[in-house]
């Protein structure tokens, strides 16, 4: 059974129709993409399937359910994690509180307990403490613990999105454009990143990307969106060579 | 507990008791008179309301101007419950005490309730409503009291007994700004704050944003309802207007200007405000006027406050000794 | 009979001033995105103007009302501009929420500093005539008579409304308004000066809600202290989220939906009169919070 079943999604925003009659059928430990050229509806997808807009028609089933009319919170807790076009950071917050935060739905200890700073606020705190930690060691941002994370670099700043997404424990993973404003170079290095969090974190991945040698390199399959359909789906290599794609889109060579 | 946790209560403790007992040794000595004992109760009854308004201003970002309503709640609750119905008083104090204590938690938990009623389908919004409720709500409140016989309507209510002293208001305001600096350092009290700085990205984060800003809302309204009660049995006699919008201003005035981002930024615009106009004397009249120029000002230049985002150290809790981390 | 037709007149006449000042909070609104607190501060040195300029107008011009309306209107919307660039420019890119604190800061201070007692003073002050009142007799067997106040108030309103409708929709500038509400830094980019049209739309406003104040003080006779404002301001702001903030139609409607209802309801008893604002405010917040005529815009994620 597939992990995320989605079928003829379509969403209006007005007398605007932003996505038109998508479907997606996401298998666990896939790394899918999607392109498109600006505006063609992609981060609506997004946004429907995390539950920040309702769809206007459409089903959306995650993990044998269906999380339509399901906000926001309630998705994420239930399995699936996003990044942000802009990165959405908690920029006054720091480093490790960012990831704190994506930890505080599983925590163990209640108001009582924070009010009166019990045994069990203790015991959670270092529990989550410890647990922040050894995950923003593998991002190789441990170092920058307390830092407030408004003042990381760029880089670092979209490494930490992803290691907040993953502290909620995800089972699918979806980002957005994660490549944004990347040299080739960080670019490589973002591609090895994914392949790692896909095996080391037992992840699915569904991201959108622009830059063609990431979605490339990385993606096992391809859909490629314009003005809100879907006009071409495959893997890399029918895709690369597709005239429609070329058409819609003339993308970053590879 | 570790050490350095026990130690730092400890020296805090200490130093609480050290001040509290300059205090009472200058007031027997005559140097500060009931006047001054007076205003020093007040300074810790607007601590108290202003750390409580800034968790909900400053830390979950939002906007209320209602303080006033859950204070008056608060107030005549108590005072209701300590002189019409339980005729408590002070010339009996192990009865009258305990009936006291019973008065201010009513009080409390019926702000509560009320913060409850204004907050939940209010905060569900997004954008600026709030404010609009909360004066509204605020201005109702005061306006049911008005036209309530019982609780003395436009005459106002009296005969209050007099149970706060220096000693209550000191254990009060400690106990209020530890419960609420400990919610602050909790992960209930991160997730507040994620709210502030990005709503989208805390719901992203799998914070229950509504649920978080309802609770935020109505502990701060419990907190200001306990406020009025010690107010009320300081002052022994309120009206409806001890709770006017104006008063709601005043403890916004203080949070910003003191620094919305911090508890010690609202203790300290709260000690300020409090003791100003004792200062200035000849300038009552131009008060309510300067303070709004004052906070005009510190909006356009010092956005962020006296205190900006520090805190006072005795606020801080003791970071514990963390695994070894890499360069 | 008699009475339905008498509340309702009643509501118009109340609803219209409504209106001019929830326009002022909606056209503000609509451009930058604040509720400028002060507003009904300004509706409330509207009317302070004309107790003072009244009789200086009636000396120069003869008639009192014509010259005493424009020239409020003028220094209302003078105090507009300088209250913007003052208060709120060197806050146009800080937080929302900074915006909002300055503009309570600048409505406490307006009104406590009018309070004093050598600005407008705290006491009570008769309104001067600015008309000569008269009953007129509606014909027909109702029996019905209102004063010419109403009709004053009413067709002073409609015909600022007009104005207004024609400035916003068929001037250049009305356009570059609309252009700078819909999306602001699209605008700036087609070459439209933000500055001017933010002061525009704060000179508006102001002079409406000063207007407004004239006719306020025209019709009920009195200015009871500088405090005057806050409850048309609050009653005429819920009328504009009634309509929907930031829509000029939604806050005329929402204004005579507002007169109307409280005319009715002080009928009933004056205290629901009080209580029927919030009771609109809560009933459409919780059943359509864009208001009436408002669109739901989603936020960009």
């Amino acid at each position: 059974m597939a992990l995320l079943d989605v079928q003829h999604l379509t969403q209006f925003f007005g007398g605007l129709r932003a996505v038109s009659d998508f479907n997606i059928q996401l298998e666990h430990g896939e790394i899918v993409g999607l392109i498109g050229p600006n505006g063609a509806g992609k981060t609506t997808v997004f946004n429907v399937i995390t539950g920040v807009y309702m769809p206007t028609k459409g089903t959306i089933v995650f993990d044998g359910q269906s999380i339509v009319g399901k906000k926001t919170f309630q998705i994420t807790q239930a399995g699936i994690a996003r990044t942000f076009q802009n990165i959405r950071l908690f920029s006054k917050s720091s480093v490790i509180d960012n990831v704190k935060i994506a930890y505080h739905f599983r925590m163990p200890y209640g108001n009582t307990d924070a009010f009166l700073h019990t045994h069990k606020y203790w015991q959670g705190e270092q529990q989550v403490d410890d647990y922040a930690i050894d995950l923003l060691r593998l991002f190789h941002l441990d170092g920058h613990a307390d830092d407030i994370s408004g003042s990381l670099p760029y880089g670092a700043q979209r490494r930490l999105e992803i290691a907040r997404a993953l502290a909620t424990k995800p089972k699918l993973l979806i980002l957005d454009e994660p490549a944004a404003g990347m040299n080739p170079a960080e670019a490589d290095e973002l591609m090895e990143m994914i392949h790692w969090l896909r095996d080391k974190f037992d992840l699915t991945i569904l991201l959108i990307e622009h830059q063609m040698r990431v979605v490339m390199g990385v993606c096992e399959r391809i859909k490629v969106m314009d003005f809100g359909e879907t006009i071409c789906e495959g893997v890399p290599e029918y895709i690369r060579n597709d005239p429609r794609v070329c058409e819609a889109y003339l993308g970053k060579g590879a | 507990m570790t050490f350095l946790r026990a130690h730092r209560t400890a020296a805090t403790v200490i130093v609480l008791v050290l001040v509290y007992a300059v205090i009472k040794v200058l007031n027997l000595v005559g140097i500060l008179n009931a006047y001054y004992i007076q205003l020093l109760m007040l300074v810790g009854i607007n601590i108290v309301m202003t750390v409580s308004l800034g968790m909900v201003n400053g830390f979950t970002g939002q906007f209320s101007i209602g303080s006033a309503g859950f204070m008056a709640v608060g107030a005549y609750t108590s005072a209701m419950i300590t002189t019409v119905w339980l005729h408590a008083s002070t010339a009996n104090p192990w009865v009258g005490y305990p009936i006291f204590i019973v008065a201010l938690l009513a009080g409390g938990l019926l702000a509560a309730a009320a913060g409850y009623l204004v907050g939940a389908p209010s905060l569900r919004l997004k954008g600026d409503y709030l404010a609009i409720v909360t004066l509204s709500a605020s201005e109702l409140i005061r306006t049911v009291i008005r036209v309530t016989n019982f609780l003395g309507g436009p005459r106002g209510l009296g005969g209050i007994p007099k149970f706060t002293n220096l000693e209550v208001v000191f254990v009060f305001a400690t106990v209020s700004v530890v419960l609420m600096r400990n919610y602050l350092f909790s992960s209930h009290g991160r997730s507040m704050k994620a709210v502030r700085d990005s709503e989208i990205a805390a719901e992203a984060t799998g914070v229950n944003t509504t649920k978080q800003k309802v609770f935020v809302f109505v502990f701060s309204a419990f907190f200001s309802g306990v406020s009025g009660g010690v107010f009320a049995h300081l002052l022994q006699f309120i009206h409806p207007d001890n709770f006017t919008f104006a008063k709601s201003l005043e403890y916004l005035i203080y949070l910003y200007v003191g620094g919305s981002a911090s508890i010690s930024g609202a203790m300290v615009g709260a000690a300020i405000f409090t003791v100003l106009p004792e200062l200035l004397r000849s300038l009552q009249t131009w008060r309510m006027v300067i303070y709004p120029l004052i906070l005009i000002l510190v909006m356009i230049f010092r956005t962020e406050g006296v205190m900006g985002l520090k805190e006072f150290g005795f606020i801080l809790i003791p970071q514990r000794q963390r695994k070894e981390v890499s360069a | 009979m008699g009475q339905f037709l008498q509340q309702l007149i009643n509501g118009i006449q109340i609803g219209s001033i409504y209106a001019l000042i929830a326009l002022g909070y909606t056209i503000v609104y609509g451009i930058v995105g604040l509720i400028n607190f002060a507003h009904a501060d300004i509706f409330m040195v509207g009317a302070y103007m004309g107790f003072f300029l009244a009789p200086v107008m009636a000396k120069i011009f003869g008639g009192a009302f014509i010259p005493t309306i424009i020239a409020a209107m003028f220094i209302t919307g003078v105090f507009g501009f300088v209250m913007e660039k003052l208060a709120y420019r060197p806050l146009r890119y800080k937080s929302r929420l900074s915006a909002l604190i300055t503009a309570l800061g600048v409505s406490l201070f307006l009104e406590n500093f009018c309070a004093l007692p050598f600005v407008f003073g705290p006491q009570f002050r008769k309104f001067p005539d600015l008309i000569v009142t008269k009953q007129i007799v509606i014909p027909g067997n109702l029996g019905l008579s209102i004063p010419n106040v109403v009709l004053l108030d009413v067709g002073v309103s409609i015909f600022l409304m007009v104005l207004l409708f024609w400035f916003v929709n068929r001037t250049l500038m009305g356009k570059q308004m609309r252009a700078v509400s819909s999306d602001k830094s699209a605008a700036s980019l087609m070459g439209i000066n933000i500055d001017i049209v933010i002061s525009t739309a704060f000179i508006v406003g102001a002079a409406l809600a000063g207007a407004g104040g004239i006719l306020y003080g025209t019709t009920y006779g009195m200015l009871a202290a500088p405090y005057l404002g806050i409850w048309p301001g609050m009653k005429a702001f819920i009328a504009a989220v009634l309509g929907g903030i930031g829509n000029i139609p939604g806050a005329v409607l929402g204004a005579y939906i507002m007169g109307i209802s409280e005319a009715f309801a002080t009928s009933v008893d004056s205290n629901l009169g009080f209580g029927i604002a919030f009771a609109i405010l809560i009933v459409i917040l919780l059943a359509r919070p864009s208001g009436l005529l408002g669109k739901f815009i989603p936020e960009k994620v």
